[in-house]
């Protein structure tokens, strides 16, 4: 489901430690594997993303310790 | 304040759906508009509003009819399942009384169901909903 960004996810697990020490609670910006910058709100990276790379995959993603799973307590989803 | 109110036959039975149109986020509007590719038509979806759920979420398969790719990766828990990794969109929802927002979804499979789209607590987050069951209607606020 994933499978587009899987470079990106190990640039950002990769330096998991190193942004928690310097970007805290802010939200990356990765493309092809390298860490653009950090940014104060998700829509501030994602708005940098498209003005830089325009409509290709990126990620964003928030600089947190512990990732809480998003939650859905019906049965809608077919996961 | 703008706003949108639907009435249903039996809100109990069907639950809270409101028709939205999923459309491209403005940036990426913008991005094509400037370089003379068409902009996709919007999609449109029955969206159930779930305050069950703590994001907004799209039928599999509409990023790719509008031409997007991911802008992240979330994990996701469901009632059976945990840890599901799911790819996140932006989007523009385009609810009744022509009432927009951008949000960032995750898309995922709702086959079976009478619904192509949750509306979650992301997007309610900026909202006042007023759930009247006794008159089969609902609103939402923004």
């Amino acid at each position: 489901m994933v499978e587009t960004l899987k470079d990106e996810l190990r640039t950002f697990e990769s330096r998991r430690d190193e942004l928690l020490g310097t970007s805290l609670g802010r939200w990356v910006l990765i493309h092809d594997g390298e860490l653009v910058g950090a940014f104060e709100t998700q829509a501030d990276a994602i708005n940098v993303g498209f003005q830089r790379f325009g409509n290709v995959p990126f990620l964003v993603k928030q600089v947190v310790p512990v990732e809480v799973p998003q939650d859905y307590v019906s049965n809608h989803l077919g996961i | 304040m703008p706003s949108f109110t639907v009435a249903v036959p039996d809100l109990r039975a069907i639950g809270p759906i409101v028709e939205v149109r999923i459309a491209v986020p403005q940036a990426v509007e913008a991005i094509l508009v400037s370089g003379g590719q068409p902009v996709p038509s919007p999609v449109s979806m029955a969206a159930m509003i779930d305050t069950g759920a703590s994001g907004t979420v799209i039928q599999a398969g509409v990023a790719a009819r509008l031409g997007l790719h991911p802008v992240g990766v979330v994990s996701i828990s469901t009632p059976s399942s945990t840890g599901v990794l799911c790819a996140q969109y932006a989007v523009r929802l385009i609810f009744p009384n022509n009432v927009v927002g951008e949000a960032v979804v995750i898309e995922a499979p709702l086959a079976g169901q009478h619904i192509q789209g949750l509306i979650g607590r992301d997007v309610l987050s900026q909202a006042v909903l007023v759930y009247i069951g006794y008159t089969n209607q609902f609103t939402v606020s923004f």
